[in-house]
């Protein structure tokens, strides 16, 4: 029983070194068939869905975004986050602000919003890392709330917990027209989506997220070989912010409103179980979570479904789901190869 | 501004034009741009109210109230048949955005009511001010959406039970008061207000405004004691749910009660919260829009017939829930064949008059009720403890 | 202002605190000796409180039989509430604490909507003892008899825990568990049965906490979740799986949130985080270490 080991681990690394990066990178046939298909849906996918369907995709691609910043954390760091939300609150107030300032331009709030979560996470970052496990889980969710409650209390910057309503709609481009149709967004946000997520992918399996990883599995061993262990986390901490942040301003984007609510608990709680329902450490496995939560809590839920004369509410769904998920998925959506690949004999787990 | 590329920029907007031309052809996907138009059958509306959560007590009075009023116009509206689709108004406001856009962009409906929380409100306004939908709140009335187009609200603005006792406040507090409010939106509008109100009506302030951490106030205690410090002659408060039981039992606790005079706007005591207060409430001075007790015949038929079906006497929020079926009603039927969102939005806008059981009143400049204001009383009603008016206050909601 | 005169004008404030940290203590330490013994991370343990403090509301009419009637029954749905966790959280022993938390927060979700079904969404009365719904003198200063009572009775219970847990034979087991479970083991205990009897007993504490607390901080939609996060507090500050820590960590935050108010008022929604943060900032394990380091 270990304190520091305090994350279900998603594809352990057993020797970093000895792993080519151009193997890790270059995925298997079936994972890019799979890849290619929902990409294709997502591409397809404003001229079928409604316009209540895409908004909520736009929605699960920003979210995604955050919880691929938590598992990145989580998962690949071993560092177990609640104050996602705080950087996430971060880059939408930033987008928000500049938008109502007159800087409708998307791309320049997102790269404002991931500038300032990956400076913030950094001047926070400093403090945090020092710390493992539940104590770390603590610390941050104490920084998500101490932002929290500055956002509700500055009321002439923020708004106060009225939130800042009336933002424009975003320009994808300079130049070009602001996006009032919905289909339209979530291309805009598809397009911020992936390179943003490729990025991430790229830089899991890079030496430096492979360093992450060891640190992640045998902390003392890389203290031994000479890294400077905390300097690597702070960057990764520094990454995941920036990540959040540039995911906050998205949120801008689809939701056109910014609150105290944004940067609270429920929404670092909900990334922080979307990451572990998708498999910690998987980025791909993150979105899946994050799209499963959405779908349960405002698709489903949204349905309003009726059991003997009583609405079952989103977070009822939520209960169910999450303990339905901790007992048949083990090792999240993510793990889901790994549950069949073990059961047919002769064939190796998945690395 | 940047210099770019000319040819560049003219595919661009080509490939967006594309894509519109494209969209419009596949109608009812998201990319399509048209209006939804209605059938002319049953007309749908949406109605979003908490079904869980802190709210759900008052969403549960406000639906007591709606379902009250179809049901005394045979399940009708403006003559019409509808169909109420239902939705859940979540504590968490993305949720809820999430819960409204469907009513809007995937049911269709014609017009949407409901709407408890402030935090809630706020975007959703936008969004439907945006789709040219009327969205009638039956009680969130925060000031970022005073006066948006296409929003209305049956309740009441948030400031104004202060406005309308401040200057009552003024004259019989017999000294200066000491406020305390929950430090979010609300609470801190209520400040304002009664900053404003009261030194106009010539009243003095013990000290500066209290405010308390929301929505996690552990303990009053400390509270108490600043209020104290400041030797006030009376104490007005601003508080809701969990955090209006609290305070109210511990400012009786701690001996305050006994020593200065509580005032406080009427959802205070207001519904479910004023049991579990019990005897602590007894003496608090509110300033409210309704009271069951008020005398009028709108009033006497509705709380019979409220009582009647829900074994408990009516709140202002049934009233509110209440009073949105009837301006939709008559709406409706003002709009005649030509149903649309907009014609209804112009209908709402021309309703004049509402018959109300809190009295009759009509929409302000802002979208709210203009309305009359009731002093009312905590006291013992037989066995039970009640809201008693005591006097008229101001009419308030003129600006 | 003398030191004396200082002393008096906050001496409400000052036992205030100390009856709301040993409200805190209460609820904490199973959460604590959950966490420190079994690695469980229990998200669910506000939902117990929140049940207790419903029982008090159900079965606590004034009188003394009332309450104890609570106790009694809070006593049973704790234990059996904790019995029931650890068979849920027991297949997920070998997983991370953030698949317990989903787990229990799941749990949680759902104990909280079940609330919402019962109370109808309103915040529920609970009341004391008749004889205790007073207020007395405490040197000149209004102050509510039942809290002075509970103070007393938490007291003894504090007492009564660390008695069980430091003192005794089957304290020294339980703590062996915590530090070593293997070790534990290979002695021939079924460390199982020590895990269950734990994990029930701070259900039971956090059940009973519910119902001497619901006059202090009564049954209301969301009351589960800011106690849980109150608890969570204590222990981190204090010091995880350790009960001296628990007792430490519910002091400092229960003044904290007292003094600390009256100090700094102008601080007041920063004050629980902003120290929870200063004090894990310098002191990552807590104000109690245990022996073994993490």
């Amino acid at each position: 029983m270990t304190r520091t080991a305090d994350v279900q681990i998603e594809e352990p690394v057993t020797a970093p070194a000895q792993t080519s990066f151009t193997a890790r990178w270059l995925p298997g046939t079936r994972p890019r068939v799979i890849a290619m298909l929902v990409l294709a849906v997502l591409l397809v996918a404003p001229w079928i869905a409604d316009i209540y369907t895409i908004s909520i995709m736009s929605r699960i691609l920003v979210m995604a975004l955050l919880t691929v910043s938590v598992s990145f954390l989580t998962g690949v760091s071993g560092l177990p986050t609640l104050g996602q939300a705080a950087f996430f609150g971060i880059g939408g107030y930033t987008a928000a602000l500049l938008s109502l300032a007159g800087y409708g331009i998307g791309p320049v709030q997102v790269l404002a919003g991931l500038t300032l979560g990956a400076l913030v996470a950094l001047a926070t970052g400093s403090v945090v890392v020092r710390s493992r496990g539940v104590t770390f889980l603590m610390l941050t969710f104490a920084v998500g709330e101490l932002f929290h409650s500055a956002a509700a209390v500055s009321r002439d910057l923020t708004g106060g917990t009225d939130g800042l309503p009336g933002i424009p709609p975003v320009v994808p481009l300079p130049g070009m027209a602001a996006l009032t149709n919905d289909g339209l967004v979530f291309y805009y946000v598809l397009a911020v989506f992936l390179p943003l997520f490729l990025l991430t992918e790229i830089v899991v399996r890079s030496p430096f997220g492979l360093a992450l990883r060891s640190i992640r599995d045998n902390e003392a061993r890389m203290r031994a070989t000479g890294y400077p262990v905390n300097r690597y986390l702070l960057a990764g901490y520094g990454m995941a912010g920036g990540l959040a942040g540039a995911a906050g301003a998205l949120w801008v984007s689809v939701l056109r409103y910014v609150s105290p609510s944004d940067l609270g608990f429920s929404m670092a709680a909900f990334a922080l179980l979307a990451a572990v329902i998708g498999g910690l450490g998987s980025m791909w496995g993150a979105c899946a979570g994050a799209a499963l939560v959405i779908l349960v809590r405002d698709y489903i839920g949204g349905e309003h479904i009726s059991v003997a004369g009583r609405t079952v509410t989103g977070p009822l769904l939520l209960g169910v789901l999450f303990i339905v998920v901790v007992y048949l998925l083990p090792r999240g959506i993510a793990g889901i190869r790994t549950q069949l690949a073990s059961r047919t004999p002769g064939k190796a787990a998945d690395s | 501004m940047p210099k770019y590329d000319r040819r560049g920029f003219l595919r661009l907007t080509g490939a967006a034009a594309a894509t519109s031309a494209l969209a419009s052809a596949c109608s009812g996907s998201s990319l399509d741009d048209s209006e939804n138009a209605g059938d002319g059958g049953s007309i749908k509306i949406g109605l979003i109210l908490p079904e869980g959560g802190v709210y759900k007590a008052l969403g549960d009075d406000q639906r007591a109230g709606w379902n009250l009023y179809l049901e005394l116009n045979k399940k009708r509206l403006g003559g019409r048949d509808i169909t109420v689709v239902t939705a859940d108004e979540s504590e968490d406001a993305e949720t809820t955005k999430a819960n409204a856009e469907k009513l809007l962009k995937k049911d269709n409906c014609l017009v949407v009511a409901g709407m408890i929380s402030s935090a809630n409100i706020i975007p959703v306004q936008d969004m439907f001010t945006e789709a040219k939908v009327p969205f009638l709140s039956t009680n969130a009335s925060p000031g970022p959406v005073q006066g948006k187009k296409f929003g209305w609200r049956s309740s009441f603005k948030n400031a104004d039970p202060t406005l309308a006792i401040a200057p009552y406040m003024a004259k019989n507090a017999g000294g200066p008061i000491s406020m305390i409010a929950a430090n979010y939106a609300a609470g801190q509008d209520h400040v304002k207000a009664l900053d404003q109100a009261f030194k106009a009506a010539g009243g003095k302030l013990a000290g500066d405004p209290i405010l308390t951490p929301f929505p996690m106030t552990v303990s009053f205690q400390p509270y108490l004691k600043q209020i104290e410090d400041q030797n006030p002659k009376a104490v007005y408060c601003f508080f809701g749910g969990a955090d209006a039981v609290k305070f109210v039992k511990e400012y009786q606790k701690f001996g305050l009660s006994e020593k200065y005079q509580l005032f406080a706007p009427g959802w205070l005591t207001e519904g479910g919260v004023l049991n579990a207060q019990g005897p602590a409430a007894e003496g608090i001075l509110n300033s409210l829009n309704y009271s069951a007790d008020l005398d009028n015949a709108a009033n006497r038929k509705f709380v019979a017939e409220y009582q009647r079906k829900n074994g408990r006497a009516p709140t202002s929020f049934a009233v509110a829930a209440y009073d949105a079926g009837w301006i939709l009603d008559k709406a409706i039927a003002a709009a005649g064949g030509d149903l649309t969102s907009e014609r209804l939005e112009k209908e709402i806008g021309e309703i004049g008059q509402i018959d109300s059981p809190r009295g009759p009143w009509e929409f302000g400049e802002h979208r709210s009720p203009v309305q009359k204001w009731y002093l009312r009383e905590v006291k013992k009603d037989g066995d039970v403890l009640a809201n008693v008016v005591i006097d008229e206050l101001s009419t308030v909601g003129i600006d | 202002m003398g030191v004396l005169e200082w002393f008096d004008s906050n001496l409400v404030s000052i036992v205030d605190g100390v009856a709301y940290g040993l409200l805190l203590f209460t609820l904490a330490t199973g959460l604590s000796l959950v966490f420190g013994m079994m690695d469980v991370l229990n998200l669910a343990h506000g939902t117990l409180y929140l049940a207790g403090a419903y029982l008090a509301y159900l079965l606590s009419d004034g009188s003394w039989g009332g309450i104890l009637a609570a106790i009694a029954v809070g006593v049973a749905a704790g234990a059996g509430g904790g019995a029931l966790l650890t068979v849920m959280t027991q297949p997920l022993a070998r997983r991370g604490h953030l698949d317990q938390a989903l787990l229990t927060i799941g749990v949680a979700l759902i104990g909280a909507e079940v609330f919402v079904l019962v109370s109808h969404g309103d915040p529920l009365p609970a009341t004391e003892p008749a004889a205790l719904d007073i207020s007395i003198s405490l040197a000149g200063h209004t102050y509510p008899a039942y809290r002075l009572v509970f103070i007393g009775v938490a007291a003894l219970l504090t007492v009564l825990v660390y008695l069980i847990f430091e003192r005794s034979t089957l304290g020294a087991l339980v703590r062996a568990t915590v530090s070593d479970r293997e070790m534990v083991q290979a002695l021939g205990v079924d460390t199982r049965r020590v895990l269950l009897a734990v994990f029930a007993f701070g259900g039971a504490l956090a059940a009973v906490g519910g119902v001497l607390g619901a006059p202090i901080i009564g049954p209301a939609p969301g009351v589960d979740e800011s106690v849980l996060v109150l608890s969570l507090v204590v222990i981190v500050v204090g010091g995880l799986g350790s009960i001296r820590g628990a007792l430490l960590g519910a002091l400092y935050i229960g003044q904290v949130q007292s003094m600390g108010v009256v100090l700094l008022p102008e601080y007041a929604p920063f004050l629980i985080f902003g120290s929870m943060f200063l004090v894990l900032a310098l002191r990552p394990q807590g104000l109690v270490s245990l022996a073994r380091t993490a």
